[in-house]
């Protein structure tokens, strides 16, 4: 026993459906067995729930809860009244130096993590132009420079040791 | 069917009712609202009053927590506070305030492990029918709610227990539309098939 509206029902049990397809659907419902059954099996759902412990409604906030919040809401905006006030004191030195030592942070750290990202951003282009084939061409190539660039190395150092001797 | 013909009926003179209550009600808490976007302390007080035992329990229900739910719930009224002036009336004052509530018990769960359900011990003092038949009901449901997974259970409370449309759930959880509607429905029935003789007995 089944209907294609059924699945219209916990809509209108719940208040979800527009007015227009709501009143179709509650004069197709006395006509149809699987559309009473599965209406009656919300409504009795319902029921059974508003006896579960969770159904209570004269649990309340406890005492002296409005005076907390109201208490809170006092401190944090005292607290950003301080800053506000510490922000307004301010003199134009003392931005310069936050500005230089902001700058310095950012030479020492997110410089270095902004070039990491670019290498990264190489190698997916590079990936997305010529799979991983491009990759490792440009792998063999960045080796056999970092190779070449550790004989000169090494060659250079035997000179110096050679010209020391 | 004569039983679901006069839900609907009945469902429709109490939204008539219940609208005009929010009219005046509505009218009230705009005016304190107004006064506390201008940073009147004592309109926001009354709004905390009026409120503050559907926070509560809302996080209650949620969070099955005396502890968390206090957090959540000052949360919540510090969060409204913040973004008092986001507040656009497409929905009452209440269900905004529920929202924010289900995002921070949300938030809370996430960080937490073990799920569980309100018990009866949970809320001693509460508006529950006595009796031995009452409490084994209770129980039963109560238990067959522990089965639920939490992301169902919270969206079956939110619809359930705080009337939330799907909308609202969807925005509370920041979730799609569809994925509210399906796990409402996965949830609910899951409960079916654990609590069919219960759901047998009642009329």
């Amino acid at each position: 026993m089944s209907c294609p509206k059924s699945g219209q029902i916990a809509r209108l049990f719940d208040r979800e459906l527009p007015n227009d397809q709501a009143a179709e659907l509650e004069t197709h419902i006395p006509a149809c067995p699987a559309c009473v059954a599965e209406y009656d099996a919300l409504a009795r759902l319902r029921a059974a729930l508003n006896q579960s412990p969770s159904a209570v409604h004269n649990l309340g906030a406890p005492q002296g809860f409005a005076t907390a919040v109201g208490d809170r809401i006092r401190a944090e905006r005292r607290l950003l009244g301080a800053t506000d006030r510490w922000l307004e004191r301010r003199r134009a030195p003392e931005w310069a130096a936050l500005a230089l030592g902001l700058s310095f942070m950012w030479l020492l750290f997110a410089a270095p993590l902004n070039r990491a990202s670019e290498s990264d951003l190489k190698a997916v282009e590079l990936r997305a132009a010529g799979g991983l084939s491009s990759i490792r061409a440009a792998t063999t190539r960045a080796k056999v420079k970092l190779a070449r660039a550790w004989r000169n190395g090494i060659s250079q150092e035997t000179t110096l040791d050679k010209e020391k001797s | 069917m004569a039983g679901s013909t006069v839900i609907n009926s009945g469902s429709m003179l109490s939204r008539a009712v219940s609208s005009l209550t929010e009219a005046a009600v509505g009218n009230r808490e705009g005016a304190l609202i107004r006064r506390c976007r201008r940073g009147d302390e004592e309109a926001w007080a009354k709004l905390v009053r009026s409120h503050q035992d559907a926070v509560y329990r809302t996080a209650y229900r949620l969070l099955s927590n005396p502890d968390d739910a206090l957090e959540a719930a000052q949360e919540t009224f510090l969060a409204a506070y913040r973004s008092i002036s986001g507040f656009r009336g497409d929905s009452s004052f209440r269900t905004w305030l529920i929202t924010i509530a289900a995002r921070q018990a949300a938030c809370l769960l996430k960080q937490r492990r073990d799920w569980s359900v309100l018990d009866e011990e949970d809320i001693a003092g509460g508006d529950l029918a006595n009796g031995a038949a009452a409490r084994e009901a209770r129980d039963l449901i109560s238990s067959a709610l522990r089965k639920l997974d939490a992301p169902a259970r919270v969206i079956l409370i939110l619809r359930e227990f705080e009337g939330l449309s799907y909308q609202e759930i969807a925005e509370a959880l920041d979730l799609p539309l569809g994925t509210v509607e399906s796990r409402l429905y996965r949830a609910r029935a899951r409960l079916r098939k654990l609590l069919a003789p219960e759901l047998e007995g009642l009329t």
